[in-house]
Formats: structure tokens, C-alpha cells, sequence
């Protein structure tokens, strides 16, 4: 029998992120998900989920800590303030969106924290990276072994153990 | 007269974890255990024990912490949606499966402390999911 599972990082954290970005922007920012930076216009934001971690763990669920990365790039041979503010009012803005907590089904464990200038080896840009940890907890089956009334495991005559669902 | 013992790693580990994860994934993603990962395809999956302790000894009873390293890896040259999808659904359904089918085992409880996303340096053009797996057994 097989088990029956969610994808949890793509369906669950990531889809519902990156629609809530593209709704807020409607197609004035490409929105896309992948560990890389890919060379898309002249501004774009990028996530990705770089890792997660148990937070707690109970009878037939778990509940995870995931650290989602978004990088703002926003290539410019400018250095001035106009081009700052833009990137300022942009991540303000993603920053208020994240605030609202549009979703349902996982939740924001705090505010993003939010690295402005920052170098990740894209000449001509400027580069805002926003960490968001997000909460989510997911149920699973579980199953134990079949046994018999003298407290032993009943098996088949091919070797194979009985597997019921607790 | 020779000391009557099991052997921990094989017996009460490898062999729960490996089957467990075999019986969901092989043929099409090999799994095995070895010290030193090695490509076997597109995907596969490498798992490593790291250490163990123990956390006291009873009158019957030992005990047991082991730490595991679980290793996924896919080639993706696409880096779309559709092989990112795949990816993170393998992610997920290792993930439930260490839950689900080791817990069978009444002295097994098992925690995935946490699992890191990269891209790997070692093979190029693979993703990796690097799974930081705690085993609690008594014997």
C-alpha cells in the first residue's frame, strides 16, 4: 500500500508565496522560484526554500521551521538615490504583503528580516535579500505491525509482516 | 564464553531504514548505504551513518542515539517548475516515509532534524537534499 504524502516545500510553502508576489506586482516583476539567479529583466525576485528544521514533533504529525530566501535584484549602472528608493519602496512593499499574512494553511513564525545592498555576485545591481522562516506542520499515517493474541508478529509464509494503520 | 549481541547499525537501522525506503523508491531511485556517495543515475539516494551514543544503560536495556546523514540527489539541466516540483515532492515523500515506516518499530523514534537545499559542487547539474536524520533505539 502505498503512502499517501504532499509536497510540502512546493505546494505548501513556495506556489502559495510566490502567487500572493505575482498577484501584488501583476507581471511589473518576474517572480520565479529556483536556488539560482537567472537573467530574466532588468528586476525580478527570485525565492527559494534553502532549509528546514524540526520544530516539533508529536504522535502522527511534525511541525517544520522553513527558511525561505527571497533576493530583490534590481540591476541599475546607477548609484544614486532615486534607484535606491525604488529598491526601498519595492521591499517595503513585499515587506507589507508578508505582514498581511494573505495564506492559509501555514503561518509566518516572525517578521522577515530584511539585508539591503547585499553582494551576491551580480555586477550592476542592487540587491535586497529578505529571510521569511515560515511554520508549517504537516499530519502523516502511521502504521504498526499486525500481532497475534500471544504477542507475536504474524508473518506469511513469504517473510512479509502484516502492516495495519494505528 | 563469547558476548551474545546484536549489531546495532545493521539490524536495528540500516536494514528498517534502507527497506523502508526501498520498498517506495526502488527501482527508479536506488538506495543505499555506504560511506562514500557515488552517482547511480539521475536520482539516488545515499545514506551515511555518522555516530551514535548512548544515552545511559539500564539493567536490559541499551539505549541508543544514531545520527544519519540521508543524501537526494536528482539531476535537474531543465531548472523549470515541472523538475522543481519533482524534486521537492521526492523531498517530501522520503520525509514522510522515515516517519511513517520507522515508527512501525515500537522502540524506534525517529526525528528529521533538519534538511538542507543545495545545488551539489561535487556532481554538477544536481540538486540536493540533504537530510540530518536522529534515530532513538533501545535494545
Amino acid at each position: 500500500m502505498a503512502l499517501t504524502t504532499h509536497n510540502i516545500v512546493y505546494d505548501k510553502i513556495l506556489i502559495p508565496l510566490r502567487d500572493a508576489l505575482r498577484n501584488e506586482f501583476e507581471g511589473s516583476m518576474p517572480v520565479y522560484i529556483d536556488s539560482k539567479h537567472k537573467d530574466i529583466g532588468t528586476k525580478y525576485l527570485r525565492i527559494f526554500v534553502d532549509s528546514q528544521s524540526l520544530q516539533y514533533r508529536r504522535a502522527k504529525s511534525f511541525t517544520n521551521l522553513y527558511n525561505v530566501e527571497m533576493d530583490y535584484v534590481l540591476k541599475t549602472t546607477k548609484n544614486d538615490t532615486s534607484a535606491l528608493d525604488k529598491m526601498y519602496r519595492d521591499v517595503s512593499r513585499i515587506e507589507t504583503l508578508l505582514f498581511q499574512n494573505p495564506h492559509n494553511g501555514y503561518f509566518f513564525n516572525q517578521m522577515p528580516s530584511i539585508e539591503q545592498n547585499a553582494d551576491v555576485g551580480i555586477d550592476n545591481a542592487l540587491v535586497a535579500k529578505i529571510t521569511v522562516p515560515v511554520l508549517y506542520q504537516e499530519d502523516y499515517e502511521r502504521f504498526g505491525k499486525f500481532v497475534t493474541s500471544d504477542n507475536k508478529f504474524f508473518v506469511t509464509s513469504a517473510g512479509s509482516f502484516y502492516i495495519v494503520r494505528s | 564464553m563469547a558476548v551474545s549481541f546484536t549489531n546495532a547499525w545493521k539490524d536495528s537501522l540500516k536494514d528498517g531504514l534502507v527497506v523502508a525506503l526501498r520498498s517506495s523508491f526502488s527501482p527508479s531511485v536506488p538506495v543505499y548505504f555506504s560511506k562514500k556517495t557515488e552517482m547511480r543515475g539521475s536520482q539516488f539516494i545515499s545514506v551515511k551513518g555518522d555516530f551514535s551514543n548512548s544515552i545511559n544503560s539500564m539493567q536490559n536495556l541499551i539505549d541508543v542515539n544514531f545520527s544519519i546523514t540521508l543524501d537526494y540527489f536528482m539531476q535537474d539541466h531543465k531548472r523549470n517548475d515541472t523538475s522543481l516540483r519533482k524534486f521537492f515532492n521526492q523531498v517530501s515523500k522520503i520525509e514522510e516515509n522515515v516517519y511513517s515506516l520507522l515508527d512501525i518499530e515500537p522502540l524506534f523514534d525517529v526525528e528529521i532534524e533538519s534538511i538542507n537545499f543545495t545545488d551539489d559542487e561535487e556532481f554538477q547539474g544536481y540538486r540536493k537534499a540533504s537530510f540530518d536524520i536522529n534515530v532513538n533505539n533501545a535494545r
